[in-house]
C-alpha cells in the first residue's frame, strides 16, 4: 500500500469500531480515542501506558449493586479498532489472553477482546528495546492487519477474516502483486532492524538463574533501592493484577458499584490478609515475586516468559530497577555500579 | 442488606473544626452534586460552618478537622469523643498535626510563640499543634489538605451503611501513573509522590506540579532511598527533610528519625 | 480465541444466599449456615472438602472463606468465621434470614482419591479446624471408603475449642480416634494438656505408606506437626495442608495469591508438604 492512502484507509475503518491509537495528550503519548486520524503518532516513541489498558481498563465497574443484588456492568465494552500496536505489545495481549481467557473466562476482558480489531504497526527498536532477546520482535498471530513501514510502501499482512474484510473496504489501495524487489526490500529492512538493537540479554537462561538465585543478597540490594511506587507494574504490558472495592452511593439505599482497578505486587498490602498477617511485608519478597513472574514463573505455566522486551520498566523506574539491571546483577552476581 | 424495608433512623452527625483553615469543612459544603444526598441521608446536628444552631448531644459520627492547639480545644475534642460513636479525623491538621506542626518536637515552640506574640496573655493555654490521636482514639482518617471528595464521600456512605471505610494504602504514584503522567523524578524534578499517602487522585502531578506530601507519610515509603535520589538532583539533605516535614507533622518523625 | 457465552457466565457474579442459622462458637468466632436463595442452585451446589467460597456484602466487599460442612450433606453450606476484618465485621451484624452473596466453590480441595482406602490423620490447631471439619465429616459419612481415622485437635484453652460439643460427641463413636489437647487447661478439662504434637505419642502403630495426613492451623504449627509426621515416615506428598492467602477473584485472574508460577486460589489452597518445599514461599 502506498503511504498516501494510509490515513484515508484508517478513516474507512470507523465502520468497524471507534478508532484508538497512540495520540499525544498533555504532552504524553497515550493509547486513546482518536479524534482525527492525522493525530495518530507512529514510527517513534511508544506510549507510556501499554495497550493493555484498552482491554483491562485501569478502573471500571464490574457490577452495580442494590437491594436486589449484583448486576454485571459491561458498559466499558466498546467496539474498537486499535491502530499502531507494535509486535511486542501484540505479544503482550497474547500473554494476557493466557490469564484472562483461561477458564473461567474473565467476561470483561473477553468481551473487549472480541470487540476489538488490532491493526499492528512495525517499529524500529529504541534505545531501551530488547524484544529480540525475548523473542517478541516479530508477530505471526494476534492481529487483524499488520503494517510494515518500508518507506516507499507498506507491506500489509492480513491476519484474520476481519482484517480481510477491512482490506476489501478499500481494495483499490492495496496491491496484491508482491515483486521480488519488494521481498528484497523487506528482507533488507528486517536485517537492518536486527542490527539496531542496543541492549540485549540472555533471556533463555533467566528461569534457571532466577530459580538458583532465590536466596541471593542481590534482592536485598534492590530492595534497599526500591521506592515501592508501583510504576513498573502500571507500565508493564503483562502485569495483570487488580484489586476490587465496593463504593456505595451517598444514599440511604444500599446502592453502589463494585470497582476493579490496577494493583501492583510492589505495594505493601498486596499479600496482606485480614487479621494482619502479611505474606510479603518485606520489599525484597515483593520484588522477587515481580521478577520471578516476568522472567521465570509465567514460562513454567504457559511456556512463554511474561517479559516482552518493550523496555518500559527501563524507561520508567526512577531508581533503575528493571529487567535489564536485575537480570545482569543476578547473572554476574554483583550489584550494578553506582 | 439486612432490614431493607425498615426505616432506620438517620445517623446523627457532628462536624467540628479545631485549629485549621476550615478547608476540609468547606470541601464538604462544596460537594454540590451530593450535598442534598448528604443532608437527606444524615441527620446533621452540628456543623457551625453551615448552620449556626448546633445541637450538641450524643452522635453516631463526628468529623473533626484541625489540630489540637490549645487546652480548650483538647477539652472540646475529649467532649466530642465522649459523645461520638465514631470519630473521623479529617484533613492533614487533624491526622498529623498540619503545617503548624512542621517543626514538631524540635523544642523551639516556646521561643517561636514568644517571637510572634511577645508576652501576650492567652485566654487558653496554647500548645504545639497536635493530631487528634495524640489525645483520643480516632476510628478513621481522611487525610489531605484539603481532603478529597472522592475519598470523603465513599467514607461517609460506608459509615451510613455501617460498613467500615476502606483506606487507600498506596502511595501517590499509583494514582499518578493511572492518570498517565510522566514521572517528574525522571526529569530530575523534586516530587514527594513515593513518600506520600495516596488517595488524592495525584492532582498536583497531573498539573505538572510536584507532590508536596499533603496527604501525610505513606507507611511503606522508602524514605532513605528517596532522600538519596533527591540529593542526586542537587538538593541538600536538610532541604529535602524540611520539605518532607512541611505536611508531615508529628507522624513523619518516626519515619525520618534514623536518617 | 475461545468463544463462549459470557452473558450468563460471569464467574465474578455473586449470588444471593440466605443465612439459615448463625450462632457464636466462641468469642469472635461464629458459625453460619447458608443456602443459595435459588433452590435449584442450592440443591445442585456441590464441592470438595478443602474448597472455599467468596462471600460478599454489597458495599463492604468480598473475601474468601473455607467451607466447613461436607458435600455428603448437601443443601446447606456451613462456615466458621472469625471476626478479623472489614467483611467479617459486617457479617457479624447479620442475623438469621438475612441475605448475603456467595460464589464458588473454588480451589482444589483435598486429594480424596489419594486418601481413599488409607488411614487418615487429621491435625488441627485453633481455627484451622474449620476447613478440616469438612474432610472430617466427609470421611465419617463415607466411612467404608477410608481406613482408620485419627482426629488430633489442639486449642489454646477449653473455652477456645471450636465445635466443642459436637467434637466431644464424636468421642463416643468407635470408628474414629479423637485426641484433644489445650495449652492451658481448666479444672474440668479431662483431655490432654500441651501442644498438639504431644498427641502423636498416643497414636497406635501406623503404616506410613498406607496413611494420609491433613493439617491446618496457625503458621507456627506446621513445622512441628510436619516433623512428627516425617518421624512416622509419611511420604511428603501424603501430607496435605490448606493455606491462606489474600484473594480478590478466586479464579486466577487478580494475581494476589500468586507465588512462583502458581495461584493459591486454583492450584491450592490445599498443598502437599512436597509442594511447600518446591514452592518456597508457601509456608
Amino acid at each position: 500500500m502506498q503511504p498516501k492512502f494510509f490515513q484515508e484507509f484508517i478513516e474507512s475503518l470507523k465502520r468497524f469500531g471507534t478508532i484508538y491509537g497512540p495520540v499525544r495528550r498533555n504532552g504524553v503519548l497515550k493509547y486513546d480515542r482518536v479524534e482525527s486520524v492525522d493525530e495518530i503518532e507512529l514510527d517513534g516513541e511508544r506510549p507510556m501506558i501499554p495497550v493493555k489498558k484498552l482491554f483491562h481498563p485501569m478502573k471500571f465497574n464490574m457490577f452495580q449493586f442494590d437491594k436486589d443484588g449484583f448486576t454485571p456492568d459491561y458498559s466499558s465494552i466498546e467496539k474498537k479498532v486499535i491502530v499502531g500496536v507494535p509486535p511486542c505489545e501484540i505479544h503482550s495481549l497474547l500473554r494476557l489472553d493466557e490469564v484472562f481467557m483461561e477458564q473461567p473466562v474473565d467476561p470483561y476482558y473477553a468481551k473487549q477482546r472480541e470487540n476489538s480489531a488490532i491493526i499492528g504497526y512495525s517499529c524500529l527498536p529504541g534505545d531501551d528495546c530488547f524484544c529480540k532477546s525475548t523473542g517478541t520482535d516479530i508477530v505471526e498471530e494476534g492481529f487483524d492487519l499488520f503494517f510494515v513501514n518500508l518507506g516507499e510502501f507498506y507491506l500489509v499482512w492480513v491476519g484474520s477474516s476481519l482484517g480481510h474484510d477491512m482490506v476489501l473496504e478499500r481494495e483499490d489501495y492495496f496491491d496484491e502483486n508482491v515483486t521480488h524487489e519488494d521481498i528484497e526490500d523487506y528482507i533488507e529492512w528486517r536485517q537492518a532492524r536486527d542490527k539496531m538493537f542496543k541492549v540485549s540479554f540472555d533471556f533463555k537462561s533467566m528461569p534457571d538463574i532466577m530459580e538458583l538465585s532465590y536466596g541471593s543478597p542481590i534482592w536485598d540490594y534492590f530492595a534497599g533501592k526500591c521506592l515501592s511506587c508501583g510504576q513498573c507494574s502500571m507500565v508493564c504490558p503483562t502485569c495483570n493484577c487488580y484489586t476490587v472495592t465496593d463504593v456505595l452511593d451517598v444514599s440511604s439505599e444500599p446502592e453502589g458499584r463494585r470497582e476493579r482497578f490496577w494493583d501492583s505486587c510492589m505495594f505493601v498490602d498486596y499479600s496482606l490478609v485480614a487479621g494482619g498477617h502479611n505474606f510479603r511485608g518485606a520489599r525484597a519478597d515483593r520484588l522477587k515475586l515481580w521478577y520471578t513472574h516476568k522472567m521465570k514463573a509465567f514460562a513454567n505455566e504457559y511456556g512463554k516468559p511474561a517479559c516482552i522486551g518493550c523496555g518500559r520498566c527501563v524507561r520508567t523506574c526512577p531508581v533503575d530497577i528493571n529487567v535489564l539491571t536485575v537480570a545482569e546483577a543476578l547473572t554476574k552476581m554483583e550489584v550494578p555500579a553506582q | 442488606m439486612s432490614g431493607g424495608n425498615i426505616t432506620k433512623p438517620k445517623p446523627r452527625v457532628g462536624i467540628y473544626g479545631l485549629t485549621g483553615c476550615a478547608g476540609d469543612q468547606l470541601l464538604l459544603i462544596h460537594c454540590e452534586d451530593e450535598l442534598l444526598d448528604i443532608f437527606n441521608a444524615f441527620d446533621i446536628r452540628s456543623f457551625v460552618m453551615a448552620s449556626s444552631n448546633p445541637i450538641e448531644e450524643d452522635m453516631d459520627v463526628a468529623l473533626v478537622e484541625g489540630s489540637v492547639s490549645t487546652e480548650e480545644q483538647k477539652k472540646h475534642l475529649m467532649d466530642i469523643r465522649k459523645r461520638a460513636k465514631i470519630l473521623v479525623a479529617i484533613g492533614n491538621c487533624a491526622t498529623v498535626g498540619g503545617v503548624q506542626a512542621m517543626y514538631a518536637q524540635d523544642g523551639t515552640f516556646k521561643d517561636r510563640m514568644k517571637k510572634v506574640y511577645g508576652d501576650m496573655k492567652f485566654i487558653t493555654e496554647p500548645m504545639e499543634g497536635q493530631p487528634l490521636d495524640a489525645f483520643v482514639t480516632v476510628d478513621y482518617y481522611l487525610p489531605g489538605c484539603p481532603i478529597s471528595a472522592k475519598q470523603a464521600l465513599p467514607l461517609l456512605s460506608r459509615l451510613l451503611h455501617g460498613a467500615p471505610p476502606e483506606p487507600f494504602p498506596h502511595p501517590v504514584c499509583h494514582e499518578c501513573k493511572l492518570q498517565e503522567n510522566k514521572c517528574l523524578l525522571l526529569d530530575k524534578k523534586f516530587c514527594l509522590g513515593p513518600l506520600t499517602q495516596g488517595g488524592c487522585g495525584a492532582v498536583c502531578p497531573s498539573h505538572g506540579l510536584p507532590c508536596v506530601g499533603c496527604w501525610g507519610p505513606h507507611s511503606d515509603a522508602n524514605f532513605k532511598e528517596h532522600i538519596t535520589l533527591l540529593e542526586s538532583f542537587g538538593m541538600t539533605k536538610d532541604e529535602v527533610i524540611r520539605r518532607i516535614r512541611n505536611f508531615g507533622g508529628h507522624k513523619i518523625l518516626a519515619y525520618i528519625k534514623d536518617l | 480465541m475461545t468463544v463462549c457465552n459470557h452473558e450468563d457466565n460471569n464467574p465474578f457474579q455473586p449470588e444471593a444466599a440466605r443465612i439459615v442459622r448463625q450462632h457464636d462458637l466462641i468469642k469472635d468466632h461464629r458459625f453460619f449456615q447458608v443456602r443459595f436463595v435459588d433452590m435449584k442452585r442450592a440443591m445442585s451446589f456441590t464441592y470438595n472438602p478443602g474448597q472455599f467460597v467468596m462471600l460478599s456484602i454489597p458495599g463492604v466487599g468480598e473475601a474468601p472463606f473455607s467451607i466447613s460442612s461436607t458435600p455428603s450433606r448437601p443443601g446447606i453450606l456451613e462456615m466458621g468465621i472469625r471476626r478479623t476484618g472489614k467483611l467479617t465485621e459486617a457479617l457479624f451484624t447479620k442475623r438469621d434470614n438475612d441475605i448475603i452473596y456467595m460464589r464458588g466453590p473454588y480451589g482444589n480441595g483435598f486429594n480424596l482419591d489419594q486418601m481413599r482406602n488409607k488411614d487418615i490423620i487429621i491435625v488441627a490447631g485453633g481455627l484451622g479446624v474449620i476447613p478440616l471439619r469438612s474432610i472430617l465429616y466427609y470421611v465419617l459419612d463415607n466411612r467404608d471408603q477410608f481406613g482408620r481415622l485419627f482426629f488430633l485437635y489442639g486449642a489454646r484453652t477449653p473455652e477456645e475449642m471450636l465445635f466443642r460439643t459436637e467434637f466431644f460427641e464424636l468421642k463416643e463413636r468407635h470408628d474414629i480416634e479423637c485426641l484433644y489437647t489445650v495449652d492451658k487447661a481448666t479444672s474440668e478439662w479431662s483431655e490432654d494438656v500441651g501442644v498438639v504434637t504431644k498427641l502423636f505419642a498416643k497414636l497406635p502403630e501406623i503404616d506410613p505408606h498406607q496413611t494420609n495426613a491433613v493439617i491446618c492451623g496457625p503458621p507456627v504449627m506446621y513445622k512441628y506437626v510436619i516433623q512428627e509426621l516425617l518421624k512416622l515416615e509419611l511420604p511428603k506428598n501424603q501430607i496435605q495442608m490448606t493455606l491462606e492467602r489474600r484473594m480478590k477473584c478466586g479464579v486466577g485472574k487478580c494475581g494476589h495469591c500468586a507465588l512462583d508460577h502458581i495461584y493459591t486460589c486454583i492450584d491450592g489452597p490445599v498443598f502437599t508438604y512436597w509442594d511447600t518445599l518446591h514452592f518456597r514461599e508457601l509456608i
